[in-house]
């Protein structure tokens, strides 16, 4: 365990100057929404961008990782592949969680305070997990990508994965509705509303398992 | 003598290079250089040893352990210097500490920061503004402060300017000052190394071309210089290779006092280990 | 301990450094029960290896210069040092037997021998 705190350490360490980066974002997205009219709608829209923030700057880790090369270095230390893998996954999640429990914050902060409304729990919660649901989607997508072919061409391979994956997607609703047999948007959305919050940290954590998976085997087939 | 690093024919094949049928030993106490070109296999035989990269065949032994069977336990006690990975250049000396206590179970903090304020290396700045002197330091510092048995280097002096070289050969020598601990370094540049290195291990186009201990090698080992005709005479299974230059043959002999012996020749030059890689590269037989 | 190493002589380092050490020995500059530096010491301050000085401090221990206690180190042997020189001069005595039976077959005069000798003793 001493080992994941210790890569977990030098992804924070070594991210230090992204930090700002980051909180820039933060502070750019906070601030524009105190000028916009419908402050209200973009206090919801904001815990989106929180965890996509938080998103980026963990993958970011992966590019500094790669600009060293350091994974090759950390295999002669006494650091298996599997666990350089697994600190990376555990990262990325800590900062997706961190990213919704600032978004629900910020927005929170926004609509109650600036804009003086009740902010809706239901929205805030489908919202953010949604949000979370998104970005993991990419991510999942993402680190795979980049232990396989490194981060400039990963970053091409992801958006080819992703456009597959989301057609594909779009392609069995589309079927669904044409031929009737149920499985419309409308039908799906609605067993997502019933069973939404858990649906999502269910298949958030299936997306982040068979990626964990995948990456594990990658790094491990390959030649360092 | 007991070996710290054994390999038995070893070999690995990628698509345009390959390792051959490699087999090496460094005794205990020992400092190892692994002389060869760019592109000889250096930096495969060293990823080999450190289990990075899949081999195809052979056996590797550290500390007498298998290298993949027991690599965890291998690894606390080895130390490791690549020329082309390290982490990330925007951590800092300090950075580095906190994370290596997580990860080494003998990281010893105090060594490590004695080891910064000897080479006066900045705690609190990124390795991204150090010279290139200072970036091979800390990556040095950073393989030695938990007390290794085992140094492996991939070229470590190369692009440091002589004060530099000296400075880390210094740090090579000290540590060697306990018998338990050896060093296998590779350089493509042998001056340095020749000084201090108890055992040469040439490596030429994936093959090793000779591995024994550098008093042998630039004791028994000669050039002669010699003419056309005074070639011809000279039967091939006398020498190892040899250069045509514009004026003279240069042949490599492997036993100086006997070929002495046998052709009566008087001018047999004293090598050095730069000029055995040379006629090993570039000459021919 | 003063040794000076030439990298660029035909003489091997580990001839080099038995030859000083048996000098200082000799000349008592190095006394009796004297410990010398360990071998990984020496090693390091002449920035050499450690098997030529292994090998060096090997042969001085062989002829009886030094003795080495395991663990402990390396000392000047309780070796007589008249007997050393003793033994030294014969040696050279039979060396120059040599060079002068050479001399006077070649009819080479006592001068011109002598002149060489001279030669090569500021050489050194």
């Amino acid at each position: 365990m001493n080992i994941v705190k210790g890569l977990i350490t030098k992804d924070l360490l070594q991210l230090k100057s992204y930090k700002k980066t980051l909180i820039l974002y933060i502070l750019i997205f906070f601030l524009t929404s105190l000028v916009q009219e419908n402050t209200k709608d973009i206090g919801y829209m904001l815990i989106v961008m929180m965890i996509l923030g938080f998103g980026m700057f963990a993958v970011a880790s992966l590019n500094y990782d790669e600009q060293a090369n350091a994974n090759r270095y950390l295999l002669t230390l006494p650091i298996t592949k599997k666990s350089i893998v697994f600190s990376k996954y555990i990262f990325v999640v800590m900062s997706n969680i961190i990213g919704f429990l600032f978004g629900i914050l910020f927005s929170f902060l926004i609509i109650y305070m600036v804009a003086g409304k009740t902010p809706s729990m239901e929205k805030f919660i489908s919202m953010g997990l949604g949000g979370l649901l998104g970005v993991s989607f990419i991510e999942a997508i993402q680190i795979p990508c980049i232990y396989k072919f490194g981060a400039e061409k990963g970053r091409i391979y992801m958006f080819i994965v992703v456009a597959f994956v989301t057609l594909l997607i779009g392609g069995v609703f589309f079927l669904g509705e044409k031929i009737n047999i149920g499985l419309s948007l409308s039908s799906i959305l609605s067993i997502v509303k019933n069973f939404f919050p858990l649906l999502i940290v269910l298949a958030t954590t299936i997306i982040y398992f068979i990626s964990y998976k995948i990456s594990c085997k990658i790094l491990e087939n390959k030649d360092i | 003598m007991e070996n710290v690093i054994e390999i038995k024919k070893l070999t690995k094949k990628y698509d345009k290079f390959e390792l051959k049928n490699i087999n090496l030993s460094l005794p205990k106490g020992m400092i190892m250089g692994l002389i060869g070109e760019n592109g000889a296999g250096k930096s495969t035989t060293i990823k080999a040893i450190l289990n990075l990269i899949h081999i195809d065949s052979g056996k590797i032994k550290i500390f007498g352990l298998d290298n993949k069977r027991e690599e965890k336990r291998i690894k606390e006690d080895i130390g490791v210097v690549l020329d082309d990975s390290f982490l990330s250049e925007y951590l800092n000396p300090s950075d580095i500490n906190k994370i290596m206590k997580n990860i080494y179970k003998n990281w010893d903090e105090k060594l490590y920061f004695k080891y910064l304020d000897n080479f006066k290396l900045p705690k609190d700045k990124n390795i991204k503004e150090f010279s290139s002197g200072m970036k091979m330091k800390i990556r040095i510092i950073t393989a030695l402060s938990h007390h290794p048995k085992l140094l492996i280097l991939d070229e470590p002096t190369s692009g440091l300017d002589p004060v530099a070289r000296n400075e880390i050969l210094d740090i090579f020598q000290d540590f060697i000052q306990d018998e338990e601990c050896s060093i296998l370094v590779s350089s493509h540049i042998t001056s340095d190394l020749e000084h201090i290195a108890d055992y040469i291990t040439f490596i030429n186009d994936g093959s090793i071309v000779l591995s024994r201990t550098k008093d042998e090698l630039l004791e028994h080992y000669g050039i002669v210089k010699c003419s056309k005709e005074e070639f011809s005479s000279i039967h091939s299974s006398d020498y190892i290779k040899y250069k045509k230059n514009r004026y003279e043959y240069e042949v490599l002999i492997e036993d100086k006092d006997l070929f002495k012996k046998k052709y009566n020749s008087k001018v047999i030059d004293k090598p050095t280990i730069e000029d055995i890689m040379l006629i090993y590269i570039k000459g021919e037989k | 301990m003063d040794i000076i190493i030439s990298n660029s002589s035909n003489i091997p380092i580990y001839q080099q450094i038995k030859d000083q050490i048996k000098n200082k020995i000799i000349s008592n500059e190095l006394k009796v029960g004297e410990q010398l530096p360990s071998i990984r010491g020496l090693a390091k301050e002449l920035r050499i290896s450690v098997i030529t000085t292994k090998n060096a401090y090997d042969e001085l221990e062989q002829e009886g210069y030094v003795e080495t206690i395991p663990m402990k180190g390396t000392y000047v042997a309780n070796k007589n040092v008249e007997l050393i020189r003793e033994e030294q001069l014969q040696k050279i005595e039979g060396l120059i037997d040599t060079a002068v039976r050479l001399a006077k077959i070649s009819s080479i005069s006592k001068g011109e021998v002598q002149n060489m000798l001279d030669i090569l003793y500021e050489e050194e």
